[in-house]
Protein backbone atom coordinates (compact mmCIF):
# COMPACT_ATOMS: atom_id res chain seq x y z
CA UNK A 1 0.00 0.00 0.00
CA UNK A 2 2.91 2.01 0.28
CA UNK A 3 3.35 5.03 2.18
CA UNK A 4 5.17 5.17 6.12
CA UNK A 5 4.16 1.99 8.13
CA UNK A 6 2.70 2.58 11.45
CA UNK A 7 4.62 1.81 14.27
CA UNK A 8 4.49 -1.23 16.11
CA UNK A 9 1.78 -1.01 19.45
CA UNK A 10 4.74 -0.74 22.75
CA UNK A 11 3.64 -2.68 25.64
CA UNK A 12 4.78 -6.34 26.32
CA UNK A 13 1.89 -7.59 23.54
CA UNK A 14 0.54 -10.79 25.64
CA UNK A 15 -2.00 -11.97 23.11
CA UNK A 16 1.45 -12.39 20.63
CA UNK A 17 3.52 -14.10 22.64
CA UNK A 18 0.81 -16.63 24.09
CA UNK A 19 -0.06 -17.54 20.89
CA UNK A 20 4.13 -17.89 19.79
CA UNK A 21 4.69 -19.93 23.22
CA UNK A 22 1.45 -22.15 22.62
CA UNK A 23 1.76 -22.41 18.53
CA UNK A 24 3.07 -26.34 17.79
CA UNK A 25 6.50 -27.38 16.41
CA UNK A 26 6.74 -29.60 13.01
CA UNK A 27 7.99 -32.55 15.57
CA UNK A 28 5.20 -31.96 17.52
CA UNK A 29 2.94 -32.42 14.68
CA UNK A 30 4.84 -35.06 13.40
CA UNK A 31 4.47 -36.96 16.50
CA UNK A 32 0.49 -36.36 16.26
CA UNK A 33 0.28 -37.28 13.03
CA UNK A 34 1.93 -40.55 13.25
CA UNK A 35 -0.01 -41.37 15.71
CA UNK A 36 -3.30 -41.75 14.23
CA UNK A 37 -5.46 -41.09 16.67
CA UNK A 38 -4.13 -38.33 17.98
CA UNK A 39 -4.62 -36.53 15.06
CA UNK A 40 -8.23 -38.15 14.68
CA UNK A 41 -8.74 -36.90 18.10
CA UNK A 42 -7.57 -33.10 17.02
CA UNK A 43 -9.77 -32.95 13.86
CA UNK A 44 -12.35 -34.41 14.93
CA UNK A 45 -13.24 -33.65 18.94
CA UNK A 46 -12.00 -30.44 19.51
CA UNK A 47 -12.93 -29.23 22.55
CA UNK A 48 -15.31 -25.82 22.62
CA UNK A 49 -13.33 -23.05 22.90
CA UNK A 50 -14.81 -19.49 23.04
CA UNK A 51 -11.80 -17.54 22.09
CA UNK A 52 -11.17 -19.76 19.06
CA UNK A 53 -12.71 -19.16 15.22
CA UNK A 54 -16.38 -21.00 15.17
CA UNK A 55 -15.58 -22.14 18.71
CA UNK A 56 -12.37 -24.23 17.59
CA UNK A 57 -14.22 -26.77 15.28
CA UNK A 58 -12.70 -26.15 12.13
CA UNK A 59 -9.11 -27.17 13.09
CA UNK A 60 -6.32 -27.84 10.90
CA UNK A 61 -3.82 -30.49 12.34
CA UNK A 62 -0.97 -30.28 10.16
CA UNK A 63 -0.73 -26.28 9.71
CA UNK A 64 -1.66 -25.96 13.33
CA UNK A 65 -4.76 -23.28 12.41
CA UNK A 66 -8.72 -23.04 13.65
CA UNK A 67 -10.90 -21.84 10.63
CA UNK A 68 -14.60 -20.87 10.35
CA UNK A 69 -16.11 -23.34 8.63
CA UNK A 70 -15.86 -26.42 6.91
CA UNK A 71 -15.68 -24.46 3.73
CA UNK A 72 -12.74 -22.10 4.59
CA UNK A 73 -10.89 -25.21 6.13
CA UNK A 74 -11.29 -27.14 2.48
CA UNK A 75 -10.45 -24.33 0.88
CA UNK A 76 -7.59 -23.89 2.96
CA UNK A 77 -6.36 -27.54 2.27
CA UNK A 78 -6.42 -26.97 -1.65
CA UNK A 79 -3.73 -24.21 -1.37
CA UNK A 80 -0.40 -24.33 -2.27
CA UNK A 81 0.81 -23.68 1.43
CA UNK A 82 -1.13 -26.31 2.66
CA UNK A 83 0.36 -29.05 0.59
CA UNK A 84 3.85 -27.53 1.01
CA UNK A 85 3.75 -28.12 4.82
CA UNK A 86 1.76 -31.60 4.50
CA UNK A 87 4.86 -32.84 2.09
CA UNK A 88 7.49 -30.86 4.45
CA UNK A 89 5.83 -32.71 7.22
CA UNK A 90 6.16 -36.02 6.01
CA UNK A 91 8.59 -36.37 3.90
CA UNK A 92 11.59 -35.41 6.05
CA UNK A 93 11.92 -35.94 10.07
CA UNK A 94 11.26 -32.87 12.01
CA UNK A 95 14.31 -30.68 12.38
CA UNK A 96 15.39 -31.30 16.07
CA UNK A 97 18.82 -30.03 18.37
CA UNK A 98 20.04 -33.96 17.90
CA UNK A 99 20.57 -32.94 14.12
CA UNK A 100 21.85 -29.60 15.31
CA UNK A 101 24.45 -31.44 17.53
CA UNK A 102 25.40 -34.25 14.57
CA UNK A 103 25.97 -31.24 12.53
CA UNK A 104 28.24 -29.95 14.50
CA UNK A 105 29.94 -33.81 14.72
CA UNK A 106 28.84 -34.83 18.58
CA UNK A 107 28.08 -38.28 18.04
CA UNK A 108 24.66 -40.05 20.32
CA UNK A 109 24.37 -39.68 23.42
CA UNK A 110 26.57 -41.44 26.35
CA UNK A 111 24.48 -42.72 28.74
CA UNK A 112 26.34 -45.79 29.86
CA UNK A 113 23.93 -48.20 29.15
CA UNK A 114 25.41 -50.60 26.53
CA UNK A 115 22.74 -50.05 22.99
CA UNK A 116 21.18 -46.91 24.31
CA UNK A 117 22.80 -45.11 21.85
CA UNK A 118 21.53 -47.28 19.07
CA UNK A 119 18.04 -45.08 19.34
CA UNK B 1 32.34 -27.66 32.14
CA UNK B 2 29.50 -28.24 29.73
CA UNK B 3 29.63 -26.92 25.86
CA UNK B 4 26.33 -26.98 24.19
CA UNK B 5 25.54 -26.37 20.79
CA UNK B 6 23.31 -23.94 19.17
CA UNK B 7 20.30 -25.20 18.03
CA UNK B 8 20.16 -23.60 14.89
CA UNK B 9 24.20 -22.50 13.40
CA UNK B 10 25.29 -25.53 15.62
CA UNK B 11 28.33 -23.88 16.96
CA UNK B 12 29.58 -24.48 20.23
CA UNK B 13 27.82 -22.49 23.09
CA UNK B 14 30.08 -21.80 25.69
CA UNK B 15 28.23 -21.21 29.78
CA UNK B 16 27.30 -17.81 30.32
CA UNK B 17 26.73 -17.02 26.72
CA UNK B 18 23.50 -17.33 24.49
CA UNK B 19 20.31 -18.07 25.62
CA UNK B 20 17.92 -21.31 26.12
CA UNK B 21 14.46 -21.69 25.27
CA UNK B 22 12.20 -24.39 27.34
CA UNK B 23 9.55 -25.44 25.86
CA UNK B 24 6.24 -26.53 27.69
CA UNK B 25 7.07 -30.18 27.09
CA UNK B 26 10.88 -29.54 28.58
CA UNK B 27 12.53 -29.72 25.34
CA UNK B 28 15.91 -27.64 25.36
CA UNK B 29 17.27 -25.59 22.67
CA UNK B 30 20.28 -23.60 23.00
CA UNK B 31 21.23 -20.47 20.87
CA UNK B 32 23.97 -19.55 20.34
CA UNK B 33 23.26 -15.47 19.55
CA UNK B 34 20.38 -13.22 19.14
CA UNK B 35 20.86 -14.26 15.05
CA UNK B 36 19.95 -17.37 15.86
CA UNK B 37 17.01 -17.13 18.57
CA UNK B 38 15.33 -14.57 16.59
CA UNK B 39 15.20 -16.78 13.28
CA UNK B 40 14.18 -19.70 15.60
CA UNK B 41 11.33 -17.59 16.53
CA UNK B 42 10.23 -16.64 12.73
CA UNK B 43 10.03 -20.25 12.37
CA UNK B 44 12.71 -21.11 9.85
CA UNK B 45 13.83 -24.54 9.39
CA UNK B 46 17.79 -24.47 9.94
CA UNK B 47 18.14 -26.64 7.53
CA UNK B 48 17.07 -24.27 4.54
CA UNK B 49 19.13 -21.50 5.73
CA UNK B 50 22.41 -22.23 3.61
CA UNK B 51 24.63 -20.68 6.63
CA UNK B 52 24.45 -23.63 9.00
CA UNK B 53 25.87 -26.24 9.64
CA UNK B 54 23.02 -28.47 9.39
CA UNK B 55 22.20 -27.12 5.88
CA UNK B 56 25.92 -27.65 4.50
CA UNK B 57 25.36 -31.23 5.79
CA UNK B 58 21.92 -31.56 4.32
CA UNK B 59 23.47 -30.72 0.90
CA UNK B 60 26.17 -33.11 0.60
CA UNK B 61 28.70 -29.94 1.13
CA UNK B 62 30.63 -31.75 4.70
CA UNK B 63 31.15 -35.12 5.76
CA UNK B 64 27.80 -36.64 7.63
CA UNK B 65 29.17 -39.84 8.41
CA UNK B 66 32.76 -40.84 10.01
CA UNK B 67 33.54 -43.01 12.60
CA UNK B 68 35.63 -39.48 14.34
CA UNK B 69 32.64 -37.99 15.05
CA UNK B 70 31.87 -41.01 17.68
CA UNK B 71 34.27 -39.16 19.96
CA UNK B 72 32.68 -35.98 20.89
CA UNK B 73 29.47 -36.81 22.68
CA UNK B 74 27.21 -35.76 25.67
CA UNK B 75 28.12 -38.15 28.27
CA UNK B 76 25.45 -38.81 30.49
CA UNK B 77 27.32 -40.69 33.45
CA UNK B 78 28.95 -40.10 36.47
CA UNK B 79 33.43 -40.67 35.55
CA UNK B 80 35.37 -40.86 38.51
CA UNK B 81 38.64 -38.65 37.81
CA UNK B 82 41.39 -40.69 36.72
CA UNK B 83 44.65 -39.45 35.41
CA UNK B 84 45.86 -41.36 33.49
CA UNK B 85 42.33 -41.43 31.36
CA UNK B 86 42.93 -37.91 31.11
CA UNK B 87 46.01 -37.75 29.39
CA UNK B 88 44.85 -40.24 27.48
CA UNK B 89 41.83 -38.99 26.25
CA UNK B 90 43.20 -35.61 25.63
CA UNK B 91 45.97 -37.34 23.26
CA UNK B 92 43.30 -38.95 22.00
CA UNK B 93 41.68 -35.85 20.88
CA UNK B 94 44.46 -34.66 19.42
CA UNK B 95 45.19 -37.54 17.11
CA UNK B 96 41.36 -38.13 15.99
CA UNK B 97 41.48 -34.31 15.25
CA UNK B 98 44.16 -34.93 12.79
CA UNK B 99 42.40 -37.62 11.36
CA UNK B 100 39.40 -35.95 11.24
CA UNK B 101 40.94 -33.09 9.03
CA UNK B 102 42.49 -35.64 6.97
CA UNK B 103 39.48 -36.78 5.82
CA UNK B 104 37.89 -33.46 5.45
CA UNK B 105 40.30 -32.74 3.25
CA UNK B 106 40.19 -35.80 1.15
CA UNK B 107 36.29 -35.42 1.42
CA UNK B 108 36.73 -31.86 -0.32
CA UNK B 109 38.79 -33.22 -2.87
CA UNK B 110 36.42 -35.71 -3.98
CA UNK B 111 33.86 -32.93 -4.09
CA UNK B 112 35.81 -30.70 -6.29
CA UNK B 113 36.50 -33.09 -8.55
CA UNK B 114 33.16 -33.15 -9.97
CA UNK B 115 32.75 -29.20 -9.29
CA UNK B 116 36.10 -28.79 -11.95
CA UNK B 117 33.85 -30.99 -14.51
CA UNK B 118 30.74 -29.63 -14.29
CA UNK B 119 32.48 -26.02 -14.31
CA UNK B 120 33.89 -27.01 -17.64
CA UNK B 121 30.70 -28.36 -19.12
CA UNK B 122 29.18 -25.05 -17.92
CA UNK B 123 31.70 -22.84 -19.46
CA UNK B 124 31.49 -24.87 -23.02
CA UNK B 125 27.84 -24.78 -22.41
CA UNK B 126 28.24 -20.68 -22.44
CA UNK B 127 30.84 -20.29 -25.11
CA UNK B 128 28.75 -22.02 -27.73
CA UNK B 129 25.62 -20.27 -26.86
CA UNK B 130 26.91 -16.27 -26.19
CA UNK B 131 30.55 -16.22 -27.96
CA UNK B 132 29.75 -12.42 -28.23
CA UNK B 133 30.59 -12.55 -24.31
CA UNK B 134 33.91 -14.02 -24.62
CA UNK B 135 35.15 -11.60 -27.37
CA UNK B 136 37.24 -8.59 -26.11
CA UNK B 137 35.16 -5.26 -25.35
CA UNK B 138 37.20 -3.94 -28.62
CA UNK B 139 36.41 -6.03 -30.86
CA UNK B 140 32.79 -5.81 -29.64
CA UNK B 141 32.46 -1.96 -29.81
CA UNK B 142 34.29 -1.79 -33.16
CA UNK B 143 31.45 -3.95 -34.53
CA UNK B 144 28.33 -2.20 -32.59
CA UNK B 145 30.19 0.95 -34.23
CA UNK B 146 30.29 -0.67 -37.82
CA UNK B 147 26.06 -1.65 -37.46
CA UNK B 148 25.24 1.65 -36.31
CA UNK B 149 26.85 3.52 -39.55
CA UNK B 150 25.51 0.94 -41.46
CA UNK B 151 21.67 1.91 -40.00
CA UNK B 152 22.66 5.52 -40.38
CA UNK B 153 23.70 4.59 -44.38
CA UNK B 154 19.84 2.86 -44.75
CA UNK B 155 17.89 5.71 -43.34
CA UNK B 156 19.98 8.21 -45.21
CA UNK B 157 19.08 5.73 -48.66
CA UNK B 158 15.32 6.20 -47.29
CA UNK B 159 15.47 9.45 -46.79
CA UNK B 160 16.17 10.03 -50.27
Amino acid sequence: MGGVSKRKSKGNNRAARHERATRRWPDQIRADLDDGERARVLREEQPVDFDKPALGQFYCVECDRHFESGATLDRHSATKKHRRRVKELLDSPPYTQKEAEAAAGMGAVDTGIRGADME
Amino acid sequence: MRLEKCYVCSSTVYPGHGSMLVRNDATCVRFCRSKCRKNFTMRRNPRYMKWTKAARKAAGKEMVMDSTFELQRRRNRVMKYDRELMSTTLSAMKEIEKIRGRREKSFFKDRMKVKAKVDKRMALKDLAQDLEIAQPAVVRERKELREASKMRVSVQGMEQ
